[in-house]
């Protein structure tokens, strides 16, 4: 008797399709596959590089701030979103798969589903080689940053442009097949970040002044807020965030269902069209509209202080800096200890600067532990010897300079003339100080004036000398002489009314 | 066919060249076969397709640059910003330049080409010496063209010298994987090299310091760095040789 090598259709079950557990099943399969074979990998592995880089490069030494790493995060976009255009424009159209041509020519799955896969894979693996990194970063900020939290908007509309990016290259390389495609799409993308600073001369109009002199004046431009990188800046702000968002994405559908329907035909893309026209339009109307500068106003956030010298001073820095309170203490403390106590030595040192009143509290710049040192050193004795009015004096006398290299002296800064120009500035300008002030000069204006003319002069050698020997005589005074000294004369040194004559 | 082996030193060869012209089996003799191999090699490397690019590069490179202000604008550092355009510019059409080299110096033909004789390192020095040139001769005349405002910063031989570097990483990277994907690598690079000096513009005093970024990227620094210049010009020449001697890459699946 023949065996029966096939089964008649009629005696075949009434559906020939897979149960939906097994459909499912055969596109993970097949998904795990392209995840597996996808050249996408490559791009995932340099923008995680990019990525890690940038962060890592914009972490100060011995502080960890929410606001850097949050924005460092965006800091990939360009190149990151370059890399994916050109990924996807690589991997569009492209049916060649590593050692699976045979397997895939035999799969049920037909093209469209393919391409489909191969479009998930790129993104997911391009997505992954952002995130990752990014993930690692914030975790290491949310163990050591002593402040707010993470502005997710900076990493937000990162995601979206490397996601704009892939249906640009997935557009171009559908289109354009071809080994060039990569390059064009790398290339649009570039031109997509750059076109804003790169075109000031768009932006640049003539402009006659009443006086008849011909100006230029650059304007913004209206697209300017329709351009990635540069919405990335106000993304933390939530209103400019979601339109951007929406603006990104609405032309990323665009992009692939005009690719789709290139390649396929299909009216899933003509839904893809529609719906990334109804979503990109309002959100691009929106966000012309905006003027994101206006936001960007420094909140006031209640400081975290320190009472030294036995609460004759107190040392105050950003929440967000706690970890380098001790360093500031370390430097602001003994740059004042031989003043402090005088009547008009001020008594509080702040990080930030308060939005209604500055007198009575000087202020300094904090970035990292580094540059501590440098920052603080300088913004202190700048600011330490205002007028009585609480002005900032424009200049340090000669007189100013002497009690100010002492002090340095005093707390271990070496007052050499190059340390001394780091700190404050070069003795020549003391000395045009004390000629501004003997010729009267006290409008600002007319101060800065006089100063630039005398830039050029050559140095005086017998007044540097002078200088030099007032310091020295100045350190060897008894303590007690010099504190009495002080005492008696702080108001009229801040003042500037002193000279190299008036002093012990 | 068989009858034109010659014998040589006990051997069986088969006919030369000029034989074969000489029978009529090959339509060309030495010089037109040869001319007509380099003509093909050329097509297969879409040979004009990379001088059209090249010259598309170079002609966005001139026209952005353009956009650059020329007159003072109140509230603008003229030459800051011009200084900035053409140091970006530069990283841009460097990195670009390398990917496009890197692009054209795929072959399509995979295993055939691979065990071919010895006429294919000829051709890969003809076409990439050939290559290299026209486009940095073609960028290099844009630059030269930009307003001098970095005192002691030559841009053409910096344009050339990074040049020279990424396409040198491009075709060592080019050994290891397909060399389609090493395009990346240049972008990266200029990417990162971009994106450091719009971190650091806003700190700098002078335009030169452009030229001054941290010792770690040698596309950053200028000619008066010694060490940039020796590992820019080993790389490159280095890897000019091995691609010339072995070739790159031509798929993933390569063993």
């Amino acid at each position: 008797m023949a065996m029966r090598m096939t089964i008649p259709i009629k005696e075949r079950s009434g559906s020939t399709s897979l149960p939906f557990a097994s459909r499912i099943q055969a596109w993970f399969r097949l998904f795990i596959i392209e995840m597996r074979r996808t050249p996408a990998l490559y791009a995932a592995l340099l923008i995680a590089a990019i990525t890690a880089w940038g962060m890592w490069s914009a972490l100060p030494a011995g502080v960890v701030r929410w606001d850097e790493v949050s924005h460092s995060a965006g800091s990939a976009m360009i190149p990151a979103s370059a890399i994916a255009a050109g990924i996807g424009a690589f991997v569009a159209r492209r049916d060649e798969r590593l050692r699976l041509d045979d397997q895939l020519a035999q799969t049920a799955f037909g093209q469209a589903r393919r391409d489909l896969l191969s479009l998930v894979a790129t993104l997911v693996w391009c997505l992954a080689g952002y995130l990752i990194p990014v993930a690692g970063f914030f975790a290491y900020a949310s163990a050591h940053a002593t402040w707010a939290g993470p502005i997710w908007g900076y990493v937000s509309i990162t995601v979206v442009t490397i996601v704009l990016g892939i249906a640009g290259g997935w557009f171009v390389g559908t289109i354009f097949p071809n080994r060039f495609s990569v390059l064009v799409a790398v290339g649009a993308a570039l031109a997509v970040h750059g076109v804003y600073p790169l075109s000031v001369r768009f932006r640049t109009e003539e402009w006659i002044d009443p006086d008849g002199s011909v100006q230029f004046v650059t304007t913004e431009g209206w697209y300017k807020n329709l351009i990635p990188y540069e919405v990335l800046d106000y993304s933390n702000v939530a209103r400019m965030l979601w339109w951007g968002a929406t603006w990104i994405l609405g032309i990323s559908i665009l992009l692939l269902g005009a690719a789709w329907w290139w390649r396929h035909r299909s009216f899933v893309a003509l839904i893809g069209l529609s719906i990334a026209a109804l979503v990109s339009g309002p959100a691009a109307a929106a966000l012309i509209g905006e003027e994101p500068v206006m936001w960007l106003q420094a909140v006031y956030v209640q400081p975290l202080c320190e009472a030294r010298l036995g609460g004759q001073i107190e040392i105050c820095v950003h929440p967000e800096d706690e970890t380098l309170l001790d360093d500031v203490t370390a430097v602001i403390e003994p740059l004042i200890a031989p003043v402090a106590g005088i009547p008009g030595v001020p008594i509080r040192f702040e990080e930030q600067q308060p939005t209604d009143d500055t007198s009575g509290t000087v202020w300094f710049y904090l970035y990292d532990e580094e540059s501590l040192d440098l920052n603080v050193t300088s913004s202190v004795i700048r600011e330490l010897m205002r007028e009585p009015s609480g002005e900032v004096l424009h200049g340090a006398g000669s007189a100013q300079y002497v009690v100010i290299a002492w002090l340095l002296q005093e707390s271990g800064v070496p007052s050499d003339e190059g340390t001394m120009i780091t700190y404050l500035w070069p003795i020549s300008f003391s000395q045009r100080v004390d000629e501004a002030i003997a010729a009267g000069i006290t409008d600002p204006n007319a101060f800065a004036e006089f100063m630039n003319t005398g830039s050029d002069r050559p140095r005086d050698a017998s007044f540097e000398a002078d200088v030099r020997a007032a310091i020295d005589r100045f350190a060897a005074l008894p303590d007690d002489e010099r504190r009495a000294w002080l005492e008696q004369n702080w108001d009229a040194l801040c003042s500037n009314e002193l000279t190299l004559d008036d002093l012990p | 066919m068989s009858g034109m082996n010659s014998r040589r030193g006990g051997l069986l060869c088969p006919p030369s060249w000029a034989q074969r012209a000489d029978a009529g089996v090959r339509p060309y003799r030495n010089g037109g076969a040869i001319w007509r191999i380099a003509v093909l090699y050329l097509v297969s490397r879409r040979f004009i397709q990379t001088l059209a690019a090249i010259a598309a590069l170079t002609a966005l490179t001139w026209s952005v640059m353009r956009q650059t202000p020329t007159q003072p604008i109140p509230g603008m550092d003229l030459e800051m910003v011009t200084a900035r355009n053409e140091t970006l510019l530069l990283h841009l059409a460097a990195a670009l330049l390398a990917s496009v080299i890197g692009i054209a110096v795929f072959t399509p033909f995979g295993e055939t080409e691979r065990v071919s004789p010895v006429v294919l390192p000829v051709m890969r020095g003809l076409h990439l010496l050939l290559l290299f040139p026209i486009g940095c001769a073609a960028l290099s005349l844009v630059i030269s063209g930009w307003a001098d405002v970095m005192p002691g910063v030559d841009l053409v031989p910096l344009f050339l010298r990074n040049a020279l570097f990424l396409t040198g990483l491009v075709l060592l990277a080019g050994r290891v994987v397909d060399v389609r994907l090493v395009w990346m690598l240049p972008v990266m690079l200029g990417g990162v090299t971009t994106v450091s000096l719009l971190r650091k513009l806003d700190g700098m005093q002078v335009p030169e310091e452009l030229w001054r970024d941290n010792g770690r990227n040698v596309l950053a620094l200028d000619l008066s760095h010694g060490h940039a210049t020796a590992i820019c010009l080993g790389v490159g020449i280095t890897a000019f040789a091995l691609y010339i001697r072995d070739g790159v890459r031509d798929t993933e699946a390569e063993n």
